[in-house]
């Protein structure tokens, strides 16, 4: 059996963890509750992004500079880093809009507790060097905002036909506001991804390997010609 | 008897209608998604039980030391003061498992650490902190949020291995029939409160 095809698409996905490979949100299932809870616009996607831009970049670098202190030290203090990385980002976020910190109430503080910072930052900044982890946490920033702006979009949409404020349809859905609207959405998500990843696979194998019927036609045409 | 009724209502309410996983998400990830292990999953809700207690008490001290100081401080400021409730718990916890039972270390050491810096055990203090309560009732909201998170664990185990013996389909086999399941019951304590908690 060929595998070509796939072999390349694996490479694409090592290569893409994070974003595509490894979907933080859709295939790892990390930071789900600020996708499922806040993010009901896209500013607040945006602002959600940049929030765990500067704590992934704060606790990715304290994680550098204390790699060989006890793992419990460790978790403190890049934690704290990371705390201090969403203060900052809170500059910005003013930058988008003003009001947006009312609609994330509690999740913006809850951003230095992600698990990207826990778990895989303070984890691979002990095995691998700065740029690695620093490439990883971008690609869990840029995989997170993926599905947070989609997410953020089609909740907006659904809830005042709105998309960035700006008024594009006239439909009115309260509920995708909600918790279980906000889990039942991203297992849908999940499900599309992971059928995805299955489909194209498949059509690889399909076209590094053909069957006999298709040796067959792909003869016939070639003797029309 | 009216103290009573009232501990039991903060009680049953962080329980139940303020659930940390059903009702806001937190606390949802990796380790209570796709954790089978009973022993595991155990030990995880006992971390979070035990933090979610200890940091309501600490919690309720930064508090009342801020208030009590006078000093003018922003909103985010005060929050961020509150995480140090969760770090001298956990800090607790780690020295107390280290010292009396080692081996619980080496086989718990990383659920314990998960258990410390969830959403859960931070978002119950900023709750308690947003609502203002009072002493008792931060404490009894904290058991609560911990007891939650408990039925939560429990209830996503159970999911599990019933899920594990249904003929799910292919692309829904995994975490999005747990986000699924997660979804329905959140739906049924959507329920019992009626409207979407303040975020």
């Amino acid at each position: 059996m060929k595998l070509t095809r796939n072999r390349k698409l694996r490479r694409f996905f090592d290569v893409t963890k994070g974003i595509f490979g490894r979907n933080i949100v859709l295939v790892s299932g990390l930071m789900l509750p600020y996708i499922i809870m806040p993010a009901v616009s896209l500013k607040a996607s945006v602002a959600l992004t940049i929030a765990m831009l500067f704590a992934v970049l704060m606790g990715i670098a304290a994680a550098q500079f204390i790699s060989k202190l006890d793992d419990w030290v460790r978790y403190i203090l890049i934690t704290l880093a990371s705390l201090g990385g969403v203060a900052l980002s809170r500059l910005v976020i003013r930058l988008v809009s003003a009001e947006i910190f009312d609609t994330l109430g509690i999740y913006l503080p809850l951003m230095a507790v992600n698990s990207i910072v826990v778990l895989c930052a303070a984890e691979r900044a002990r095995r691998e060097n700065l740029l690695h982890t620093a490439v990883y946490g971008l690609s869990t920033v840029v995989g997170f905002s993926l599905v947070a702006c989609t997410v953020g979009a089609l909740r907006e949409l659904m809830l005042s036909g709105s998309i960035w404020g700006t008024p594009v349809a006239t439909v009115s859905f309260p509920v995708a506001a909600t918790v279980f609207f906000g889990f039942i959405m991203v297992a849908f998500f999940g499900a599309a991804v992971q059928a995805m990843r299955r489909v194209i696979v498949g059509i690889n194998l399909r076209l590094d390997n053909p069957t006999a019927e298709d040796l067959l036609r792909q003869q016939e045409e070639r003797m029309v010609d | 008897m009216e103290l009573l009724m009232e501990i039991l209502s903060v009680f049953l309410s962080a329980v139940l209608l303020e659930n940390m996983v059903f009702s806001r998400a937190l606390g949802v990830s990796r380790t209570t998604l796709v954790q089978e292990k009973k022993a595991s999953v155990m030990a995880f809700s006992i971390s979070v039980l035990f933090m979610c207690t200890v940091s309501s008490v600490l919690g309720w001290g930064i508090r009342w030391l801020i208030n009590w100081s006078d000093i003018e401080l922003t909103l985010f400021v005060k929050q961020a003061a509150l995480f140090l409730a969760v770090i001298a718990s956990y800090a607790l916890l780690y020295l107390l498992i280290r010292s009396k039972m080692k081996n619980l270390v080496s086989m718990f050491g990383n659920v314990v650490s998960y258990a410390a810096f969830n959403g859960a055990v931070y978002g119950s203090l900023l709750i308690s902190a947003t609502k203002e309560l009072a002493f008792w009732q931060t404490v009894v909201h904290g058991l609560g949020a911990g007891f939650g998170m408990v039925l939560a664990c429990g209830l996503i185990l159970m999911g599990h291995r019933r899920l594990d013996l249904r003929n799910v389909p292919r692309a829904f086999r995994g975490m999005p029939v747990m986000l699924l399941y997660i979804g329905i019951l959140a739906l049924a304590f959507y329920g019992l409160v009626g409207h979407n908690l303040p975020t």
